[in-house]
């Protein structure tokens, strides 16, 4: 029964937290430029996401190690060094991005520009890793989140052509802007495989304490929590799809994105857009405040728990005070946060093959895993998922560099 | 020029809404300048690019129709 | 237990933890005894020191050096004996008390310095036992 009940709380929270700057970012510009022909893009992300995810969190139950931890151990010190910095990398700066998500949102909301509200949002999310647990982080960023269901309000209030939306979820070649076409598509899968993901949701397990008694619980939370998260992040695309690109308004700037919800869902919709921008930011921003200290943490070897009082973890716990002010420092200078969502979508989706390909690895170490590892449907999908990543770390900045607006 | 007709679509749409108060004040005055901005911006760049007279009348059409919605919605921000 | 103990493998960068499962850090050192007629005998585990700046080489060293304060090594080296393993598998549990060793003592300074001054420290809204 009550494994019943962490089911429920997982797949919330994978929905709830599915949302953040990064995939309502690139859903917008992918629906106002091309409508629903991107679908397929946001489809591809969320199913290797959920099989990443459901791996890592097999690896962990199974073990009782974190992700990061193995991948320490295989590699040694020296060699860690590499997937260390490349994870580090994309995660601080979408972790900027998210900070500015918040900032710009309530910018929306009150008319105080941006670069006031990084120090208090930082603040705010420090306050909640130093005196709060990781159930309290966890389950608050999910039902909160809830409030996305907005877009999906939205798409039931505009009556789209649902078998075009079908079409969409087909991968199709566009008939103009290729060089956009293909970097929006880049920048979806970098927005829904970023590596922090499945690499906080693998600490998670251990947190939560999952045995090998949890390999369904995984399984179901990793598979149902992102299919609802996906279809999440597909609202958002159809939202602009229907709302921008009728318009011939292109997604420049959040204030326009903000319009998005505005016209079918009035005031109420505004509201709810910058409620669920705020909400949906502000979790991924201590998510990934949390992450990088798993990562540095794990990797190193110190003792490290968001259920641990600070004082025990000292080391762990000063690494995510500085995560996250660093973090704010950018957002106070006054970058742009649109312009940097979109280029730290684009470096998440050239650092995959960092963190998809040892799993290769691991997943099929019976040392590590006993009778659970890989069987061929899922060294496959791994496969193929490696071979993609590959692709990405070649195509992604070129296709910025040509596909950018 | 995609992005001027973008523009002026958005203060079109910015517009609308703040009629009905769909929006806020706060983001109907950021539109404004965003959109005051990239008017200036791409006039530079327009000026700059258009060779042949047929290029310059197609551009001074779209920055027009910029700053007429520009003009429109400037009532409506506060 | 210790049939089949692969030095290299088992033990030698092997996670570390203390009497209350808490990670202590690595095994960056294995001291082995010789014994005449005898095959040689783990004695001695070692967390911290010169070889540990020699195995994370180049600028991490220097950049560990430089949070040291330029202080000597060996006083961060914790050697624990190998008769205080109390069970080993995917980590090697060892009884010793974390607070004691001092190759802790980057986390102890931390934490008596900063960590305890920032009001909160000492507690959680909701505190969890594993």
């Amino acid at each position: 029964m009550k494994k019943w009940g962490e089911v429920a709380l997982g797949v919330v929270t994978s929905m709830g937290g599915f949302l953040e700057v990064g995939s309502i970012a690139t859903s917008i510009q992918a629906g106002a430029a091309f409508g629903f022909q991107l679908a397929w893009a946001i489809a591809l992300g969320t199913i290797s996401l959920a099989i990443l995810m459901e791996m890592t969190g097999r690896l962990a139950a199974v073990s009782g190690r974190s992700y990061v931890d193995l991948l320490r151990e295989h590699l040694g010190v020296r060699f860690f060094v590499l997937p260390l910095v490349a994870v580090m990398i994309p995660s601080f700066l979408v972790l900027v991005s998210e900070i500015g998500g918040v900032s710009i949102a309530l910018q929306i909301a009150t008319g105080v520009a941006f670069r006031w509200w990084a120090i208090p949002v930082a603040l705010l999310g420090w306050l909640l890793l130093w005196r709060g647990t990781f159930k309290i982080v966890e389950n608050g960023t999910a039902v909160l989140g809830l409030v996305s269901l907005v877009f999906l309000a939205a798409v039931l209030v505009m009556k789209p052509d649902w078998s075009a939306v079908g079409a969409g979820l087909l991968p199709s070649a566009p008939e103009h802007d290729r060089a956009n076409y293909w970097y929006i598509a880049v920048s979806i899968l970098g927005a829904s495989i970023s590596p922090y993901l499945y690499l906080f949701y693998s600490a998670g397990a251990l947190e939560d304490g999952w045995t090998i008694k949890y390999l369904n619980v995984n399984r179901i939370t990793a598979g149902v929590g992102n299919f609802f998260g996906g279809g999440l992040s597909l609202m958002v695309l159809l939202c602009a799809a229907m709302v921008l690109m009728p318009r011939n308004i292109q997604a420049d700037a959040y204030e326009q994105i903000s319009l998005v919800l505005a016209s079918p869902l009035g005031r109420d919709g505004f509201a709810l857009f910058l409620f669920t921008l705020c909400i949906t930011c502000f979790g991924a921003t201590v998510e990934i405040t949390l992450a990088c200290a798993y990562l540095v943490a794990q990797g190193l070897g110190w003792p490290w728990s968001e259920n641990m009082r600070p004082a025990r973890d000292a080391r762990f716990a000063t690494t995510y005070t500085i995560v996250i002010a660093l973090a704010a420092i950018p957002i106070v200078l006054g970058t742009d946060p649109l312009e940097l969502t979109n280029i730290s979508m684009v470096v998440s989706a050239a650092s995959l093959p960092v963190t998809v390909i040892p799993l290769l690895v691991l997943m099929n170490d019976e040392r590590v895993m006993t009778r659970h590892s890989n069987g061929w449907l899922g060294n496959t999908a791994l496969v193929l998922i490696s071979l993609m990543a590959i692709v990405l770390f070649f195509a992604a900045v070129p296709l910025r560099w040509f596909g950018g607006a | 020029m995609s992005r001027v007709r973008s523009w002026t679509a958005t203060t079109k749409l910015a517009a609308e809404l703040r009629g009905v108060r769909s929006t806020n004040a706060a983001v109907t005055t950021q539109l404004l300048r965003r959109a005051e901005r990239t008017h200036a911006k791409e006039a530079k760049e327009l000026a700059r690019l258009a060779t042949t007279d047929s290029q310059r009348v197609a551009a001074r059409g779209l920055l027009d129709s910029l700053e007429q919605g520009i003009v429109r919605l400037r009532p409506l921000a506060r | 237990m210790n049939d089949g103990l692969d030095l290299r493998h088992d033990v030698l960068d092997a996670q570390l933890v203390d009497r209350n499962r808490e990670s202590i850090g690595r095994c960056d050192t294995v001291l082995v005894e010789l014994r005449e007629g005898r095959p040689p005998r783990v004695a001695t585990v070692l967390i911290g020191g010169a070889v540990r700046d020699e195995r994370i080489g180049g600028w991490m060293a220097g950049l560990a050096r430089l949070v040291r304060g330029g202080r000597d090594r060996s006083g961060g080296v914790s050697r624990i004996p190998f008769a205080a393993m109390q069970s080993i598998g995917e980590t090697i549990q060892l009884d010793v008390l974390r607070d004691e060793l001092p190759s802790e003592h980057v986390e102890r300074w931390l934490a008596d310095h900063i960590v305890c001054r920032i009001p909160g420290a000492q507690g959680k809204q909701e505190l969890q036992k594993r």
